[in-house]
């Protein structure tokens, strides 16, 4: 699987967008960016290999990526609260908490690779 | 192999330590992991638990909700655990941190210079005045 910056990361431009012209779209507008963006973030982490890992570099990118992305959100919504509770801004949400959990699994891989190693000579000990 | 080996957390291993540094800082987390380590001790790996990358299928990690933090479990614990030929034990346990948002000056530096890293930002095409009609009923 491909995994470029360029299909992992078409939501960001989307969510800049989003960011700039947001405080003047209507209600509706604002939910039809946010169903886009939920979509463009659930194509994003199909484009994340569950088994297999990705460059330090990019989980790093992503991690910053949904940063700016919920930090956004939670402006907007500081802003306009009127689109809290709306289906558009859960499905947003869902969409997030994909990408984050995608995020941190790789992270994980990233980090507990020593810890694998002191459990299986643990086990040994144990078991011998 | 489904079941734990021993309580599933290894004394001397990194899990262990873990596990003690958040006892400490979690009154529910003997029932919070103690649930969740008896879910795996009968059942196994659930098909729900995530594969870590790169593990060869043998790291999964489970979201456990921390009734402490009095959050869902998006803010909760996480189990890392391996199924191995001896059985399943406990690698790591960590307590999510809560989001910090970025503070607005940095966000608006980081938005200027993403925005200029991926070009001119486009019109998105998908608002069109159909799509929008969709979301009218919302």
């Amino acid at each position: 699987m491909n995994t470029s910056a360029t299909n992992i990361f078409p939501f960001v431009s989307t969510f800049m967008n989003f960011a700039y012209t947001a405080p003047t779209l209507s209600a509706s507008d604002a939910a039809c960016e946010m169903s886009t963006l939920a979509a463009q973030i659930r194509a994003s982490v199909r484009e994340i290999p569950r088994d297999r890992g990705i460059a330090p570099q990019q989980v790093g990118m992503l991690k910053l990526a949904m940063q700016v992305s919920e930090s956004v959100l939670g402006e907007l919504l500081k802003a306009r609260p009127e689109l809290r509770g709306s289906g558009a801004l859960d499905e947003l949400s869902d969409a997030l908490d994909d990408l984050d959990n995608q995020i941190e699994n790789h992270e994980i891989a990233l980090e507990v690779g020593p810890r694998v190693a002191e459990v299986r000579a643990s086990l040994a000990g144990l078991t011998a | 192999m489904g079941h734990l080996v021993g309580s599933g957390i290894i004394p001397g291993t990194g899990a262990a330590r873990d596990a003690k540094q958040l006892k400490k800082e979690n009154r529910s987390f003997d029932k919070d992991i103690g649930e969740a380590l008896a879910d795996l001790d009968a059942n196994g790996s659930s098909p729900s638990d995530d594969p870590i990358p790169d593990s060869n299928s043998v790291l999964f990690k489970r979201r456990v909700r921390n009734r402490d933090a009095n959050k869902g479990k998006r803010d909760g614990y996480r189990i890392i655990y391996g199924v191995f030929p001896e059985g399943i034990a406990l690698v790591a346990i960590f307590s999510k941190s809560e989001r910090t948002d970025v503070p607005r000056p940095d966000l608006h530096r980081l938005l200027a210079t993403m925005s200029s890293l991926l070009g001119r930002i486009s019109e998105n095409p998908a608002c069109t005045d159909d799509a929008l009609a969709e979301h009218k009923s919302d």
